[in-house]
């Protein structure tokens, strides 16, 4: 493989890894902690 | 307006579910179809449709109404264990991080310690139990944390003690064998395939842990009338607009038989189909006596009519028969939600809850007081309210020592106080104070050093918002240490590998992800980029359409712009391709 396209393919790997961590820090936010079996019932109700 | 019993099914009290289907005399309507009007109407005209249609049995009924702790859904949830295994949990579907994260576990382990600290001098076998083991995590972290005290007290009860893990489904025994989570704990427990606690042993049970588990066993809803009970009754559909073909190879008729069969192996192979079904739910008069334990509904019943309640005979005889089984000094530790009361003027709801495809019901916590008060020797603790769960211990000529643990332990605001720091990090994060935040999670962490829940947010956080990658891979290596199964953590790990560069490793993370959680969508997704990475093209392809096929809809607008990332490389890589050969091929032509 030529250094270019090394390099090409790095690029998009980076690329890509940034597109990916925008979508998981989307994700985290503070949430309600973990889900509980009661948790249904506040819903239905 | 009524709620669903599950997705797609319809939650009816007394009214017909569909034209034409009877009505049932006496019991009350759908809420919104009792009110005085064009309602009543209305409800009076169904139920002349219902009577002149009585000859003519809506054909998509599979199961009449019966008994809810008799109906078809008790029979299919122990099918869907068995089908689900250990995915029932990591895929999500049934809750489980609350009594599984590795806080109650430390809990547990520490009125055990304390209780065993009181036990007459022995060097004899310590047997405890855990009745529905679920993923088998609880009784690993349990062992972890008695192992860690019996070794900075010099104490031999680790050494000593076997834990006995009962399960009424084979399946998520197997799970458990399966995944090694108790590897390093070998000779300290036993899994045993059982309906009930095992036969009584010359040594009896020093403790008994029951978690989310007394709310799967059979219970009726009950609730007063101006003339006596009524108890909910639920009937099976196949739901409208379904085509039965696209779920079973049985016919409609085959449907029917194994439904009506009396021995529940019969009923479990309609699990396939149970998406396709609805129910029906409604209340039908019954007198005391014919319901099992009849007897403790003495008490119990709200004095206003129209209130329901659950009554517990399942769980009563489980832990009557648990508590039988205890050493003087043992207890039984229960962990569960409760039923909450329903005020008849608020909106109807479902009588019980499902998770997957298992069904569940809080449990009715005054009743099992009340119950477990009678039998001899034995006395409850209850802590104050904690809303998360509901926690009970339960002891056979329990010490001093032991209860004073479990109030210590249980005590809410002591929860409360281990909780704080975590919900000051959400909503620090919420509010985008990084830096504040991860003081937070730092200091919950100080709190909780075993919750592997806790060092799967807090890695997460690390990885993706902090960006400090070191320190995310760390507390994700430690909370696998802690729960190996935990797909969340295998996909953050994996994303700290992909960012140093190690598209080998992360891919193997990833496959940990899958391999816990068979309908593992992320980590499907992960893997594509890792095989992207490793220049697979036709493998990061393959896994976009599984994750792709397996997707509720969540992943689904990432998933297919990743794929036009990949299909975009291999036709530039192919464009490329072709030039190379056809610039090599010009000076011969030339």
């Amino acid at each position: 493989m030529t250094d270019d396209k090394q390099e090409h393919d790095e690029d998009e790997l980076v690329q890509d890894l940034e597109i990916k961590d925008a979508e998981e820090a989307e994700k985290i936010t503070g949430g309600a902690g973990a889900p509980l079996k009661s948790d249904q019932i506040k819903y239905d109700s | 307006m009524a709620t669903k019993p599950r997705q797609g099914a319809t939650a009816v009290q007394g009214a017909p579910a569909r034209p034409g289907a009877p009505a049932t005399p006496g019991a009350t309507a759908t809420p919104g179809a009792t009110a005085e009007g064009p309602q009543q109407l209305s409800a009076c005209a169904d139920e002349l449709l219902g009577l002149l249609r009585a000859d003519d049995p809506d054909p998509r009924v599979i199961e009449d109404f019966c008994p809810l702790h008799e109906c078809l859904e008790w029979a299919l949830l122990r099918a869907y264990y068995d089908q689900a295994g250990a995915g029932a949990f990591t895929g999500g579907d049934v809750p489980f991080a609350a009594t599984s994260s590795g806080q109650l576990s430390e809990d547990a382990a520490a009125i055990l310690f304390a209780s065993l600290e009181t036990a007459p001098s022995s060097d004899g076998p310590i047997r405890c139990l855990e009745l529905g083991p679920g993923s088998g995590l609880f009784a690993k972290l349990l062992l972890d944390d008695l192992r860690r005290r019996c070794r900075e007290h010099r104490r031999n009860y680790y050494d000593r003690i076997t834990l006995v893990l009962a399960d009424s489904s084979s399946a998520m025994l197997e799970a458990i064998a399966a995944t090694s989570l108790l590897a390093e704990h070998e000779g300290h427990y036993e899994l045993v395939h059982s309906d009930q606690p095992p036969a009584r042993s010359e040594e009896g049970l020093r403790a008994v842990f029951l978690n989310y588990v007394l709310d799967s066993l059979p219970a009726s809803v009950v609730r007063r009338t101006d003339t006596g009970i009524e108890h909910v009754c639920v009937r099976t559909c196949l739901a409208p607009d379904i085509a039965l073909e696209s779920y079973t190879s049985l016919s409609l008729t085959q449907v029917m038989e194994l439904a009506s069969a009396p021995e529940e192996t019969s009923k479990r192979r309609l699990a396939e189909i149970y998406p396709a079904l609805v129910v029906d739910v409604r209340y039908e008069p019954v007198l005391p006596d014919e319901l099992p334990l009849g007897g403790a509904l003495e008490g119990i019943l709200p004095a206003a009519a129209g209130e329901s309640v659950v009554h517990g005979h399942g769980a009563i005889a489980c832990l009557h028969t648990c508590a039988e089984r205890l050493t003087p000094g043992g207890f039984l530790l229960v962990n569960d939600f409760a039923y909450s009361r329903r005020d008849p003027s608020a909106p109807e709801r479902s009588p019980y809850q499902v998770y997957g495809g298992a069904l569940a019901i809080g449990l009715n916590f005054a009743q099992l007081e009340r119950e477990a008060d009678r039998w001899p020797d034995i006395s409850v603790h209850a802590p104050g309210a904690d809303e998360k769960l509901v926690s009970r211990l339960i002891g056979r000529d329990l010490d001093r020592a032991t209860a004073t643990s479990f109030a210590e332990r249980f005590d809410p605001a002591r929860l409360q106080a281990r909780r704080a720091p975590r919900e000051r990090a959400h909503r620090l994060i919420d509010e985008q104070r990084s830096g504040a935040a991860r003081a937070a999670l730092a200091e919950a962490l100080s709190l909780s050093p075993g919750d592997w829940t806790l060092h799967e947010e807090a890695a997460s956080f690390l990885a993706y918002v902090a960006k400090d990658r070191d320190a995310a891979r760390t507390l994700a290596c430690r909370g696998l240490e802690l729960n190996p199964l935990a797909p969340g953590l295998w996909n953050v790990l994996g994303d700290c590998e992909l960012h140093a560069r190690r598209p080998r490793q992360a891919l193997e993370c990833f496959e940990h992800a899958v391999q816990h959680n068979p309908r593992e969508v992320r980590g499907r997704y992960n893997a594509a980029y890792a095989l992207t990475a490793l220049r697979d093209p036709d493998g990061a392809l393959r896994m976009i359409a599984e994750a792709l096929a397996l997707d509720d809809g969540s992943y689904r607008e990432r998933i297919l712009a990743k794929q036009a990332r990949i299909l975009e490389r291999i036709a530039r890589r192919r464009e490329g391709d072709k030039d190379r050969i056809r610039d090599r091929a010009r000076p011969w032509s030339s």
